[in-house]
């Protein structure tokens, strides 16, 4: 299984990941990533936030 | 219009119309309408039906909105199983299916809150990540090292 630690946290490839790389699952297609955009860009249309932007823990 | 827009308007109908049938009733009555045929309505059948016609608009208002609900609520578990397949779909290991799953999870983020469209938007972007999906730092109290331990599990 591929792990790589970026700062605290762990990151595992996903199973689908693991199965593609297996050669289980087909590849990732453009018209997926294009979709996971058009969805990215409807989240900030609607919310005004970026999806990606990493919530801050409150600390004291 | 926002829900809190919307909130607003209805209170402030509800005044307008209430200010209005307000002012109305009480220039009908004494000593703005001294009148044979006006103490007659007010005290007789007509008063009756029209205070019936309150009480059923009072009765029916609760019952009204209780239907709304349900039927909202009705759509929203509606919603999670079609979202909850489609999720499903998204991890599969057909392309095709990815891209069925994909376009009906964009279609369902139109009815999404910002928390359901973030996990939508969450979970399609850590199956296509190559990188990988974050996980918890693993304790040092149940790391491998302490397996051996009978308590610790």
């Amino acid at each position: 299984m591929e792990v790589a630690t970026v700062g605290e946290v762990t990151k595992k490839a996903s199973s689908l990941q693991r199965r593609i790389a297996a050669g289980k699952a087909e590849p990732i297609s453009d018209r997926e990533r294009a979709q996971l955009q058009e969805l990215r860009q409807a989240y900030i249309r609607r919310f005004g936030k970026d999806p990606d932007a990493r919530t801050v823990a409150k600390t004291a | 219009m926002s829900v809190r827009g919307r909130r607003i308007a209805q209170l402030v109908s509800v005044g307008v119309v209430a200010a209005a049938v307000g002012f109305g009733a009480r220039s009908l009555l004494p000593p703005f309408a001294d009148d044979a045929f006006w103490r007659a309505f007010w005290s007789g059948p007509p008063m009756a039906g029209l205070f019936a016609i309150g009480a059923a608009a009072v009765a029916f208002y609760p019952a009204y909105r209780s239907t709304l609900i349900a039927r909202e609520n009705a759509a929203r578990e509606q919603w999670w199983k079609r979202a909850e397949w489609a999720l499903g779909q998204a991890g599969s290991d057909n392309q095709t299916d990815r891209e069925v799953a994909n376009d009906a999870l964009v279609a369902l983020f139109d009815e999404a809150t910002e928390t359901e469209g973030k996990m939508i938007y969450r979970t399609m972007q850590n199956l296509q990540d190559a990188s990988g999906v974050d996980s918890e730092p693993v304790s040092a109290e149940t790391s491998s090292r302490w397996r051996w331990l009978p308590w610790v599990k």
